[in-house]
């Protein structure tokens, strides 16, 4: 049933989604349709260049669980993938996805919070799974994102989550993917795009001794974690959610856009021994060279940015072609969330202006799963993962390309976002009109 | 408007060559051969041969000869197509976009800031025509400029000449809260989509007033030559020459509700609609606009910014050109104007349109709402030389802008134009970054 | 406010070769007491008429002779000048020194709200006739903003310090043109000498033009904006034609009208109908296109644009239009010049700017001279900066730059005085003419060895 509405869906057949658009299909809730699947035939494309035809998937409790030419379906619900394309899904580096939902509307758009040091607020358990715009996002194959909170110093722990669930723990992917922060007297690049973070209330903060604050505040953190370590048993909430950066199972994500910011990012991080992943990175391709050899990665900001006036009007374009050809890690992001599934345009961009297809798909992917030390779960096609993948008609990247399919968890996700709601509704409205 | 005498803080370089926007307006002989066209109107076609005479269109084909001399880009592996036009910029303006102080200044015009070098970035993107428009802060807002992005030149030389004339109205949240900081006593009327049709109504009762007070003046003096002549209005002529159809009205509009009551003001008070800009929710009236006779100009896939933009949807502009509206895709944007072309695919992405279907939504669809569509919009002999020459096709992830072309003349060359790789040098380079 | 000296009969730009008699008032005060008669000098009466050794007599503050041979009265003080030059005294034709702000702070208006008409919000008609369903309605400006108080005058309101004064002088510079830097109307251009005859007596002309600056009204009401503006200051025209005929088939006894308590319109009904001169504030070539188009409308025969800084760019149009340039001796930039931009982010370049080749620098202090060679009048000012002891040295520089001397000569003398419309009084060492005067030793009145050793001001000594 399901299966056949997207069939009928891609190929645009007004009066059969009319009678599919009140059938029990959209009943379906929007965490997906639970069960076996098997698809069938379909070219696996995964980041590194290895494409494997007419290969069949299995996937059963959430995950991947075999895949080959010779696999069989069993009793698994058949999906027909002959002639098209299974990509593992997409990932957005950096959203407000489920925190933010209108962006005029205050109330509906609660992405920071107040202080300067905030590392103890969660991302994850704010997020509400029926946002519309997560919808929008998870149908055209952007099946994980990276949630974070924003404004102050340190804004908070970001999450790294699927695009549908049940509540924000079926969601998760990771609680805790990092500690976005941003250090005192950066920001000279900021305001380009909608990426950068730390945008909060009135940009990183407006404390005038934030420099010695945030120096005393990371001093005593680290005394804290220290007396931990050495058997302390005194808990103190703030200072105890610091103690994964120190111990470096949590990157620190800070927000640095102009070239010595992103210097200072990498020193910070080697003065306290973080691990550092820098987020906007406007200015990387003018120390590519650094981030290789340190191996410190880059969240982009949106590439849908205009470049200032004295840059080469291609910058933003051209510089991830750039970040791959000298060996940076890096990943794509949006910044915010309506348009979450632009990702998949900012590598077409990129691709277009010098990045090699297969690092467009990298960093759509396997990067950013790597990057936030999710890559035992997503960012490719592979047994054992979850079953985050999508079916297309083509190059995702490639505007005329359709998707056929999503999968997430291994849940068959029905096309019921609120556009396509709409689109079926208001398609099935009778033409009056003679063209 | 005072004198200036600091120095901008130019920082960029001042090249010693001579840029291609620099120099005359004069049309030239081009040709661009073994490339897929993209004609728009007549197909595609493959290994083809565009040729540009004085400025127009003379010949496109499989098989052209090109005169000798006439300058030519080998265009294998290349697709071209018509200059992209965008329906909704406001770009290159200055000395403000809104005069919002009150509801209804259809007397104020745009201005066009001819140096901005968003019409650069606009031209790397393929565009070749916009209409730059007043903003959304009043119901009836200013009149617009159509111009050709022939950077380089004077101000009134990148007016599109034989362009229409073009008014701004504006509905729903912008125009009745442009006035919602101020204390309750000092608030513009209207604050509700109920006002905002009154003001309509009411300013065109008064324009068909003095209409009429000018009809009856000519008939007077014909046999009293004393009669004083009326007091010119430049308000109420601008909203009689919509009445009269010279002056054409685009709409700012989101929801189906306002676009629906725009409509039947319009009908009641004899004026008509040239194109609803953005119409976010145009998908639930589309019957209605199409009875209008209205055209469509939209975001690809701009929604969920404000509450108005809540069921925006990237199927919107498949959905409204199925039932034969003219629909294009604008920018309204600096950032969006460089890649207007990749806004058009969307709508092959959400809704499959045809793809020619989506390519009219950045040439002969805005070129139809801008009034050009004679000159400009697809590759005809006849028509304008303004091209745009793609790496690969414009919807794939490969296309890149190499050429962009107005009146045969090159105003955009990647090849020559500075680029990234340039200024930083290949990886292993010496170029900033290139190093420690 | 009784400064006047010298009033025009009628304000006609184009009957300024009137008789001087007309010009100057029957009953004006008496002259200083001294008569002065410069001996074995060289005589630059306008420029192109020399007299290479003679003498020029003043009496009662005017050129009483001038010629090879003059005789002295007796009384006169002789000041004998062999080695030196005089000419007639500068003039700067376009100041704001010494006058108001046309957006100067406003005292508190008590109850000017409640006072306000009821289509007294611009005056023309905006969103007001709209019930404002006891909200109160918008905004109430001032009663009288000064950015439109066209009525005013900059001959009345001129309130220079000694030392401004003194500045003038030390450059050689005794007339000056009174232009209010700011506003939309801000009134009208006057005309002052740089030191009084007596306390307080400056004024040479208070009705000189109607000035037409681009700024905008103060809080958010119409016109808010720059492109507002324009629009704006159609519509004054339009209104003021339309004012003049109401006036005149009222007059004539003609039934249908009856003139308007308006005094912005009756304001505008000179400068409307072409009875007075417009100057128009204009600098960018963008902003003397607009001014070209706004004169081509309004049916504006000779619009005096101020500023003019980037004239050489805008020639063709200038000239449609019939257009004189005040020409602004503060050169912009030259990074900064319209069209700049094309060349610094045409090719998307990186970097950092250099300055601007000697040619380009050339090329804006060469404005003047190029607009002269092309048959536009100019005249030159200080206009947007300032005035005194630089602006022989920025003449100076417009000659280096290419403007010859006799045309320079002309653009500080007979051209402004003629735009000024007090060519009766000032401009040229005729005999009537006030004794307005600039001694320098040797030839050249713009060099820079040869100091200003003497300025008279209607024939007194400073």
């Amino acid at each position: 049933m399901n299966g056949c509405m997207k069939r009928t869906f891609v190929a645009g057949s007004a009066a059969v989604l009319l009678a599919l658009s009140a059938s029990s299909a959209f009943a379906q809730a929007s965490a997906g349709e639970e069960g076996t699947f098997f698809i069938k035939g379909g070219t696996i494309v995964n980041p590194g260049g290895q494409r494997l035809a007419n290969t069949n998937i299995l996937i059963r409790n959430n995950r991947i669980v075999d895949i080959g030419p010779s696999v069989v379906a069993g009793e698994a619900k058949v999906i027909d993938a002959t002639g098209k394309f299974v990509y593992p899904g997409m990932i957005d580096a950096n959203t407000g996805l489920g925190l933010a939902e209108i962006g005029s509307v205050q109330t509906m758009s609660l992405r920071s919070e107040l202080g300067d040091f905030n590392p103890h607020i969660r991302a994850l358990v704010g997020i509400n799974v029926e946002s519309e715009l997560l919808g929008v996002t998870r149908m055209s194959g952007v099946t994980s994102v990276v949630t974070s909170p924003a404004g102050g110093a340190i804004s908070g722990q970001a999450a790294m989550i699927n695009t549908a669930g049940w509540n924000w723990e079926d969601l998760s992917v990771m609680k805790d993917a990092g500690m976005v922060m941003t250090l005192p007297g950066s920001g000279g690049r900021g305001g380009r795009g909608g990426g950068g973070g730390g945008r909060g209330r009135g940009g990183a903060t407006a404390n005038p001794n934030l420099a010695a604050d945030f120096q005393r505040f990371m001093e005593e953190s680290k005394a804290y974690d220290d007396a931990r370590t050495a058997g302390a048993t005194k808990l103190d909430l703030i200072y105890e959610a610091m103690r994964p950066l120190f111990h470096r199972e949590i990157p620190a994500i800070i927000n640095a856009n102009g070239e010595q910011d992103i210097r200072a990012a990498i020193a910070f991080g080697e003065k306290w021994n973080l691990r550092v992943v820098v987020q906007g990175g406007a200015d990387s391709w003018k120390v590519r060279q650094l981030l290789a050899d340190k191996k410190v990665p880059v969240i982009l900001s949106s590439i849908e940015a205009a470049p200032g006036d004295s840059v080469p009007y291609d910058e933003i374009y051209a510089q991830p072609g750039l970040l791959y050809d000298a060996g940076v890690k890096f990943a794509f992001s949006t910044g915010q969330g309506s348009n979450s599934r632009h990702v998949a345009f900012h590598a077409a961009l990129a691709e277009a202006y010098g990045l090699k297809a297969e690092g467009a798909l990298k960093a759509l992917t396997i990067w950013p799963a790597e990057i936030f030390g999710a890559d035992k779960d997503i960012g490719t096609v592979e047994k054992g993962k979850l079953a985050n993948l999508f079916i297309t008609t083509g190059d995702p990247l490639d505007l005329r390309t359709q998707v056929s399919y999503v999968f997430i968890k291994g849940r068959d996700m029905p096309f019921d976002d609120r556009q396509t709601r709409l689109y079926l509704k208001y398609k099935g409205r009778p033409v009056t009109i003679k063209p | 408007m005072r004198i200036h005498t600091a120095a901008k803080s130019a920082g960029a370089v001042l090249l010693a060559m001579a840029i291609a926007g620099t120099g005359s307006l004069q049309a030239q002989d081009l040709a661009i051969r073994n490339a897929t066209i993209l004609t728009i109107t007549r197909g595609d076609i493959q290994n083809g041969t565009i040729l540009v005479q004085k400025g127009k269109i003379t010949a496109v084909g499989a098989n052209v000869t090109i005169p000798a001399g006439v300058k030519t880009i080998d265009g294998t592996g290349k697709f071209v197509m018509p200059g992209v036009i965008d329906a909704h910029s406001h770009a290159a303006l200055e000395n403000g976009i809104n005069e919002g102080s009150e509801s209804v200044t259809p007397e104020v015009q745009v201005q066009l800031r001819n140096d901005d070098p968003v019409i650069y970035r606009a031209l790397a993107g393929g565009v070749t025509a916009a209409l730059l428009l007043h903003g959304s802060a009043n119901s009836i807002g200013g009149q617009a400029r159509v111009i050709k992005m022939r950077w380089g030149m004077p101000a009134d030389s990148m007016y599109f000449k034989g362009a229409y004339r073009i008014v701004k109205f504006a509905l729903g949240e912008n125009v009745t809260q442009a006035s919602g900081t101020l204390p309750a006593d000092q608030k513009r009327f209207p604050e509700s989509r109920m006002g905002v049709e009154f003001v309509y109504r009411y300013w065109f009762q008064k324009a068909k007033e003095y209409d009429q007070e000018w009809i009856d003046y000519r008939a007077a003096v014909k046999t009293n030559p004393n009669v004083i002549m009326p007091r010119r209005d430049l308000r109420l002529e601008a909203l009689c020459d919509m009445l009269h159809g010279d002056l054409k009205i685009h709409t700012h509009s989101y929801r189906a509700d306002e676009i629906l009551m725009l409509i039947r003001v319009a009908d009641e008070n004899g004026f008509k609609i040239n194109t609803f800009q953005h119409v976010l929710e145009g998908y639930k009236v589309a019957n209605e606009i199409a009875a209008h006779g209205a055209m469509a100009s939209t975001f690809a896939d701009m929604w969920a910014y404000k509450v108005e933009a809540y069921d925006a949807s990237s199927y919107n502009m498949a959905l409204m050109s199925e039932r034969g509206i003219v629909v294009s895709v604008n920018s309204d944007s600096d950032e969006r104007i460089r890649r207007l072309y990749q806004e058009a695919g969307v709508g092959v992405r959400y809704g499959n349109m045809p793809v020619n279907e989506a390519l009219k939504m950045v040439t002969l669809n805005p070129a139809k709402q801008l009034g050009v569509d004679k000159m400009v919009g697809s590759l005809e002999p006849g028509k304008d030389g303004d091209i745009a020459v793609f790496s690969a096709h414009p919807f794939s992830p490969d296309a890149m802008v190499e050429y962009t072309i107005i009146d045969g003349k090159v105003y955009f060359d990647r090849f020559q134009a500075q680029t990234l790789r340039k200024v930083a040098g290949d990886s292993k380079g010496t170029g900033p970054g290139g190093a420690r | 406010m009784a400064r006047r000296l010298f009033f025009a009969a009628a304000a006609l730009p184009v009957a300024i070769a009137a008789a001087a008699a007309q010009v100057i008032a029957p009953n004006a005060p008496p002259s200083s007491r001294v008569d002065y008669a410069l001996t074995n000098v060289r005589i630059v009466v306008s420029p192109g008429k020399v007299i290479e050794r003679g003498t020029v007599l003043t009496r009662d503050g005017r050129i009483a002779a001038v010629g090879a041979n003059v005789t002295i009265p007796a009384g006169a003080v002789k000041m004998d000048l062999p080695g030196h030059t005089v000419y007639a005294g500068m003039i700067d034709a376009a100041t704001s020194i010494g006058l108001p702000s046309p957006t100067r702070a406003l005292p508190p208006a008590p109850g000017a709200a409640a006072a306000a008409p009821a289509g007294g919000r611009g005056g023309r008609g905006g969103g007001q006739a709209i019930p404002t369903a006891g909200r109160g309605g918008p905004p109430e400006p001032p009663v009288v903003l000064p950015e439109v108080e066209a009525w005013a005058e900059a001959a009345d309101q001129f309130s220079p310090t000694d030392a401004q004064l003194r500045a003038f002088r030390a450059g050689g510079v005794t007339t000056i043109g009174l232009v209010y830097d700011g506003g939309i109307f801000p009134g009208r251009v006057g005309v002052a000498l740089t030191a009084p005859r007596s306390a307080g007596e400056l004024t040479l002309k208070a009705d000189a033009g109607q000035e037409v600056a681009f700024g905008t009204k103060r809080g958010g009401v119409y016109p808010a904006t720059g492109i507002g503006v324009i629009a704006y200051i159609r519509q004054a025209y339009l209104d003021a034609q339309y004012e003049s005929r109401v006036d005149k088939a009222f007059k004539a006894g003609i039934v249908g009208g009856r003139p308007a308590a308006d005094p912005f319109r009756r304001a505008l009904i000179p400068a409307a109908t072409n009875e007075m001169s417009s100057f128009l504030v204009a600098s960018t070539e963008r902003q003397m296109t607009r001014v070209v188009e706004i004169s081509k409308e309004m049916g504006i025969k000779s619009p005096i644009v101020v500023g003019a800084q980037e004239g050489w760019r805008v020639i063709p149009a200038l000239k449609s239009a019939n257009a004189t340039a005040l020409v602004s001796l503060q050169w912009p930039s030259a990074d900064s010049i319209t069209g700049r931009s094309f060349l610094a982010v045409g090719m998307g370049k990186t970097g950092t700017a250099p300055a601007a080749t000697a040619a380009e620098i050339m090329e804006v202090k060469a404005n003047a001279g190029a607009l002269t060679k092309a048959g536009i009048p100019v005249a030159l000012a200080s206009f947007g900066g300032e005035s005194g002891a630089t602006f022989r040295d920025r003449i100076r520089a417009t000659i280096e730059a290419g403007m010859s001397f006799d045309d320079a000569l002309k653009a500080v003398t007979v051209t402004p005085a003629a735009i000024l419309g007090v060519s009766a009084a000032v401009g040229s060492i005729d005999v009537g003419k006030l004794a307005n005067l600039v001694v320098v030793s040797g030839n050249d009145l713009f060099a820079a060895t040869n100091p200003i050793k003497h300025v008279f001001i209607e024939g007194r000594l400073y």
